[in-house]
């Protein structure tokens, strides 16, 4: 099973099989869905545990014994595809909630159901959440399918859900916000990188999967739009033959054009190394990748070659040499309750932390009870909200679409570490979808 | 009704086999009574989870029965149904996103386009069987998926193959207007897989049936009895690949979204396990089969077991129905249940009579 467990693996959302998230690879456990309540403490270690997690709440040390708030969330758990970590560092943080006063006293109830990319088995379990756990709000959803499959429902049921998305739905519906940019945003951010550097020619390639045209749109209508060509290709995963693919790329590019890749970490290490084994490292500009290869495993499986070569998209803030309290906070809220969460530091659980404390946040602003109308229309009210993790404060809104994180980074290799190459830089309005969201969101 | 073997050789050879008339009725009273509570009771007792998971038995009931027919009573041992499946759901999305046609035409057009695919796949029945055709099978089948991976299902886009890749929005699978709701499209899906049933029942108790029995027991002999077994061996997988498009139909509007990654070739391995394991020789054995293989998933992830488990199961339970009740657990059961039945009335009848004995 594919999941983070090098430091700092960067999250992701690419379609599934495609270039998805997972950063690096490792085998996890297997979770099974199952509820988490005010989850018993594991042992503190780690680097934010010199910080105080009562701050994740508003009466430290109280422990919440009110009704409990039920909230629900959907996350694919299969072979090669995990994403429970983002769900599972969720309810790390509404434990150490729970633990230090609640909401007003109550304590928030999470329940997580896991899904194998099945769409009846996904539409059932949203189903489940609604009618017999009596949930109400949605928040770290991610899942490959999810958002396409359920966004009817969610908008039927009157649900705003707070998720990680990977499927074009997650951005361009009314009542789904992710708090990462996904494949397509991430591929602009890229391939927006690689323009800003000059290059004379763009070949774009992703994994062969659904989507992959949605994804293509935005690097599409950037490279339109600074008249650079673009050449698009797509692999059928996993590769095969990764020379014949690099070949390609770096024959299609040219000495002074950029490749970049859209594509798991593995897929994407098995080309740049192919890349590196037949010296082609060198034969153009810049190589680029999308959000998943932003991974240490991946820096340090392709060596010192690639050093200030390869620039990958980074949508969250890197936790490494970020010393603000919400940074601090998240690494202490993990050591201390996050036992669940296998890749410990990383773009994941920075995900997972993100989406419960927009979701707390939406909490404690409603007065009365805790409905499926008050706790939504909360969520929906939530506006440029710092939650340490992103580049710019989050906000959800009366919109047909969100796309609250519309800023990255761009990291680089440096001797087996990713560094930051660039800072916050918001994603070119070139993308319609971005320009539209801009529009309305200001 | 849905006992098939048995009441076939009863026909054939007469009345020492025949099931009683009382037996029969009481059979047929149990069906009925069966199909009134899945259609009547079952969507207002049952959550839309399970509603859900119950739309998926109906759909893998009739792909499973399609399954006996080649298994059970012709004997070939097809490893390409979930291919054929996904054809069938490929073409209702297809010409339901293409057209306005009414759901029940859409479902008879994917069945006979399925039937025409599956027809093909079933060449190789014509000069070999058993493991080989069970290969050969399989690849086709997992051929299908790799062209089906670059395809793609349709999703409202133009063209032959009505995929739209720059999709921001895919639209759902439409429903039939009459079974829009998830409980009523429940219904909708066992109607289907009732009329289905009845198809491949008519066709078992028939002169069809009959041949392939016979094909299933010796193809020499078949041949030198003057029956066509190319014919009879095509229509077999035909009539398999008809309900299994049909089906792939049903499929369709259940999930409202489609993908390839769902259609995997190695299900069609994990379809042939549950059927023996439910019992190829018997209708209610496809019935038990489809149970073992989308209720039993849902029950054990409500419960917080991991479904992988279901592998070892399955594995397992093929290893004892083999072993044990070749007929398979459609047998198994209900004669294990009698069993016990005579043991306790047997247990409860000892003490009265030692009691009226004299001491």
């Amino acid at each position: 099973m594919l999941r983070m467990h090098a430091l700092r693996a960067r999250p992701v959302l690419a379609f599934a099989i495609a270039a998805g998230l997972a950063a690096a690879a490792g085998c996890g456990s297997s979770n099974n869905s199952g509820t988490s309540g005010a989850g018993s403490p594991a042992a503190s270690s780690g680097s934010g545990s010199q910080v105080n997690t009562s701050q994740c709440g508003t009466k430290p040390g109280v422990k919440a014994t009110g009704t409990p708030i039920p909230l629900g969330g959907i996350v694919t758990n299969q072979p090669g595809t995990s994403f429970t970590d983002i769900a599972n560092m969720a309810a790390a943080y509404f434990a150490c909630v729970n633990a230090n006063g609640g909401i007003n006293g109550h304590p928030i109830k999470y329940a997580i159901q896991t899904e194998q990319t099945k769409p009846d088995q996904i539409a059932a379990e949203s189903k489940q959440l609604v009618q017999s756990d009596h949930v109400v709000g949605i928040v770290g959803n991610t899942s490959i399918l999810e958002c396409t499959i359920d966004h009817s429902f969610w908008e039927q049921q009157g649900f705003y859900i707070v998720d990680s998305g990977i499927a074009p739905e997650c951005w361009s519906t009314p009542n789904s916000a992710a708090v990462n940019m996904g494949p397509r945003y991430s591929s602009d951010g890229a391939v927006q990188y690689a323009i800003s550097q000059h290059v004379s020619k763009i070949v774009f390639d992703q994994s062969n999967v659904p989507g992959t045209g949605y994804i293509a749109a935005g690097p599409v209508a950037l490279a339109k739009a600074a008249n650079v060509p673009i050449v698009q290709l797509t692999e059928n995963v996993p590769i095969n033959d990764a020379n014949s693919v690099a070949i390609k790329e770096v024959d299609d590019a040219g000495p002074n054009g950029a490749v970049i890749l859209n594509f798991t970490p593995p897929e994407a290490l098995v080309i740049l190394q192919a890349a590196q084994k037949l010296g082609l490292e060198n034969r153009v500009k810049l190589w680029g990748c999308s959000t998943p290869c932003n991974t240490d495993f991946l820096a340090h499986a392709l060596g010192p070659k690639w050093n200030h070569k390869l620039f990958v998209n980074a949508e969250l803030t890197p936790p490494d040499g970020t010393n603000t309290p919400s940074m601090n906070l998240y690494k202490a809220i993990l050591a201390q309750y996050g036992k669940k969460v296998s890749g410990g530091v990383g773009s994941f659980s920075q995900m997972g932390f993100a989406e419960a404390k927009i979701m707390v946040h939406a909490l404690q602003t409603i007065k009365g009870g805790y409905t499926v109308k008050s706790v939504n229309a909360a969520l929906k009210a939530v506006k440029d909200f710092d939650t340490g993790m992103l580049c710019k404060p989050w906000t959800y809104g009366s919109y047909p679409m969100h796309i609250p994180n519309n800023e990255d980074y761009t990291v680089t290799p440096d001797n087996g570490k990713m560094i930051t190459a660039q800072g916050c830089t918001p994603i070119s309005a070139n993308d319609p979808q971005i320009a539209a969201y801009r529009k309305l969101a200001g | 009704m849905l006992d098939t073997a048995a009441q076939t050789a009863g026909a054939r050879q007469g009345s020492p086999l025949r099931r009683p008339a009382g037996a029969t009725m009481v059979r047929g009273g149990v069906i009925i009574a069966l199909l009134l509570l899945t259609l009547l009771a079952l969507p207002e007792l049952l959550s839309l989870y399970y509603i859900d998971a119950m739309i998926q038995v109906a759909v893998y009931a009739v792909v499973a029965a399609g399954l006996v027919v080649l298994v059970g009573w012709v004997g070939l041992y097809s490893l390409g149904q979930a291919a054929v499946l996904a054809i069938g759901a490929w073409v209702t999305a297809r010409l339901l996103f293409a057209t306005a046609q009414p759901y029940p035409v859409v479902l008879l057009e994917a069945g006979l386009i399925t039937m025409a695919a599956g027809t093909l796949i079933g060449l190789p029945a014509l000069r070999m069987r058993g493991l080989y055709l069970a290969l050969i099978t399989l690849m086709l089948a997992g051929g299908i998926t790799v062209v089906l991976a670059t395809t793609n299902f349709p999703n409202g886009g133009h063209g032959f193959l009505g995929y739209n890749a720059a999709a921001v929005h895919i639209p759902a699978i439409r429903r039939p207007a009459i079974a829009a709701t998830d409980p009523a499209y429940f219904r909708y899906a066992v109607v289907v897989a009732i009329l289905m049933f009845l198809l491949v029942y008519v066709h078992i108790r028939t002169r069809p049936g009959r041949a392939w029995a016979a094909i299933r027991q010796s193809e020499p002999a078949a041949l030198a009895a003057g029956i066509n077994t190319t014919w009879y061996k095509l229509w077999a997988f035909a009539l398999a690949s008809f309900v299994t498009g049909v089906a792939g139909g049903v499929m369709a509007g259940g999930n409202q979204y489609l993908y390839s990654i769902n259609f995997a070739p190695q299900d069609s391995i994990t379809l042939l396990a549950v059927v023996l394991m439910g019992g190829a020789y018997s209708l209610w054995g496809a019935v038990v089969a489809a149970l073992l293989l989308q209720l039993l998933p849902a029950l054990l992830h409500n419960w917080g077991v991991s479904a992988d488990w279901l592998t070892i199961l399955f594995g397992l339970g093929v290893l004892q129905v083999l072993t044990t009740a070749p007929r398979g657990l459609a047998d198994q059961v209900p004669r294990d249940i009698a069993r016990l039945g005579r043991l306790l009335r047997r247990a409860v009848s000892r003490p009265a009579t030692r009691e009226s004995e004299p001491s």
